[in-house]
């Protein structure tokens, strides 16, 4: 009895999932056959001229997603350095308490604080930005990227710490002799799954972007992701072609989270 | 594992009873024009039915419109003229509950005073990017808008940009709260809101010389105004016409005008 339950519930996720796709292709069929999947992929959001392109959605999703990520990389390798060195026990739960907090609660920050200091002190006029964007979301995934580096030094120094200390080797140099560059494909893979969270984000985009439907030709213009795009046509007329772009949108990211996930197998092995 | 189905069905059970047993709930959404006259009225409609809660959020005019004909919620709102195609598809009811001006708004430092209806058609279409011509303030425009499911931006176009685009590069907010926060912080600002929303923390601008005050768009000379709309669906329950006529009534009326809206009577 237990385990048909589970069987039935691990193959009904394993469906749904894999029906997802299919769906989202489904409803989506009436843009490409209204537009073209050329234009859609490749020109700019116009649908008073019934253009629903969303190339320049597609830009800012990466570019945010790349931008902090690397950001977001940069504040983790120290961290993670710190808390395998100092085992320190505060470290860590601040930082598994921010894999805890709410994004709108970032974001909600961000308005407050960030937003106007961005406004002062960079040329966005308005503060609304790419760059407020980026800062917030690499907040957002450092807890990830800093737990899995982590688990990653761990598990690589398990087996040759004792070896090591007892050459003579230091914490500091058994750490950069060996676990670093034992670590890489981890490391790598850290930086793949923030990148995978920041590109899934919506709430941090939405209220910080700005939503503007132009080109992100800067770091300091606003500009709308893929994910904010899908929050904002949503109240949209559900039969209009408009309305078809919200399951595109999804098929593009559950495109980019499937090349993500198949680069994070590689590196596994 | 017994324990777990068990437990699981425990909760499932107790959710449903307290589901049932629990007051009727009156939920109302859509335009957010109306959001400060209905919270008003909703504590009132509360005290006199005190079985039934009322629910009140946003999500804008077309939102409203096409939740209330799904029988997702029992009222919606909506801030401009329902299409022929929306009424006849959901059998739709609307009530007309109060007359609004749309407000063009700027940040309180601004000396602005006035603009054309052609000013406003090139701000908003970015034909005019600084305010030097206008305010002469060597400053860029930031251009505030709604979305497109936005009954005042329906309005708004409609009658004060008359076919001229709304920029790229405008920047997009959910509601009329939303706008006049982000407008009331940023001094090179501009946006639309329903009038009803304004106080001093943003400026609300003449047009062609006209205040936007309650006695100009009662006498028609503002001329960008529009009716706020509540509607019923077949499905929406007996209660939910209470609720308009409260709405309706001599005491709802009171506070349409408290909000600075004009009275339909």
């Amino acid at each position: 009895m237990a385990d048909r339950l589970v069987k039935f519930s691990g193959y009904s996720i394993i469906a749904i999932i894999l029906l997802c796709p299919f769906l989202f292709l489904y409803y989506s069929l009436p843009l490409i056959k209204e537009s073209s999947l050329i234009q859609i992929i490749f020109s700019n959001w116009n649908p008073d001229d019934k253009i629903y392109g969303l190339f320049n959605f597609i830009v800012t999703s990466l570019l945010m997603g790349c931008m902090a990520s690397i950001l977001a990389f940069i504040l983790s390798f120290g961290i993670a350095i710190q808390i395998y060195l100092s085992k320190s026990k505060y470290l860590t739960f601040l930082i598994t308490f921010m894999t805890g907090i709410p994004t709108v609660v970032y974001s909600f920050i961000g308005l407050l604080f960030l937003v106007p200091l961005i406004r002062k002190f960079t040329p966005s006029p308005t503060g609304l930005s790419i760059l407020t964007v980026i800062i917030i979301l690499s907040f957002l995934i450092v807890p990830t990227i800093v737990l899995y580096i982590v688990a990653t030094f761990e598990t690589v120094s398990k087996d040759v710490r004792e070896t090591a200390l007892s050459l003579g080797a230091t914490e500091e140099q058994f750490l950069k002799k060996v676990v670093i560059p034992n670590s890489k494909n981890g490391i790598i893979i850290a930086l793949i799954l923030g990148f995978g969270r920041a590109i899934g984000d919506t709430m941090v985009a939405l209220m910080l972007s700005g939503n503007s439907i132009k080109f992100p030709n800067s770091l300091f213009t606003s500009a709308r992701n893929i994910t904010s795009h899908i929050a904002l046509l949503m109240p949209g007329e559900f039969n209009s072609i408009e309305f078809r772009a919200i399951f595109f949108s999804g098929l593009i990211l559950i495109f980019i989270m499937f090349v993500l996930t198949i680069t994070i197998k590689r590196f596994e092995k | 594992m017994k324990r777990i189905i068990t437990l699981s069905l425990l909760i499932i059970v107790v959710s449903t009873t307290y589901l049932f047993a629990s007051q009727k709930i009156l939920r109302i959404a859509g335009g957010t024009a109306h959001i400060p006259i209905l919270k008003e009225i909703a504590q009132k409609f509360m005290q006199q039915y005190p079985d039934i809660k009322v629910v009140i959020s946003g999500g804008g005019s077309g939102v409203g419109i096409k939740q209330v004909g799904e029988g997702i919620i029992d009222i919606g709102n909506s801030g401009r003229d329902l299409k022929d195609s929306e009424i006849k598809k959901y059998n739709l009811k609307p009530f007309k509950i109060a007359i609004d001006g749309i407000a063009v708004i700027v940040h309180p430092s601004n000396p602005t005073d006035n603009l054309a209806v052609n000013q406003i058609q090139k701000i908003f279409s970015a034909k005019i990017k600084n305010w030097k011509n206008i305010s002469g303030i060597n400053e860029m425009i930031n251009v505030y808008s709604r979305g497109k499911e936005s009954g005042t931006r329906k309005t708004f176009e409609k009658l004060a940009l008359k076919g001229a685009k709304i920029t790229n590069n405008a920047i997009y907010v959910s509601s009329n709260g939303n706008m006049k926060v982000m407008v009331s912080q940023d001094k090179n600002g501009i946006g639309y809101l329903s009038v009803g929303y304004l106080n001093k923390s943003v400026k609300a601008l003449k047009i062609n010389n006209v205040y936007p005050s309650l006695e100009n768009i009662q006498s028609g000379k503002y001329k960008i105004q529009r009716y706020l709309y509540m509607i019923l669906s077949p499905n929406s329950p007996e209660y939910a016409k209470k609720f308009i006529n409260l709405v309706l009534s001599d005491y709802g009326q009171n506070v349409v005008k408290k909000h600075h809206y004009l009275s339909i009577k």
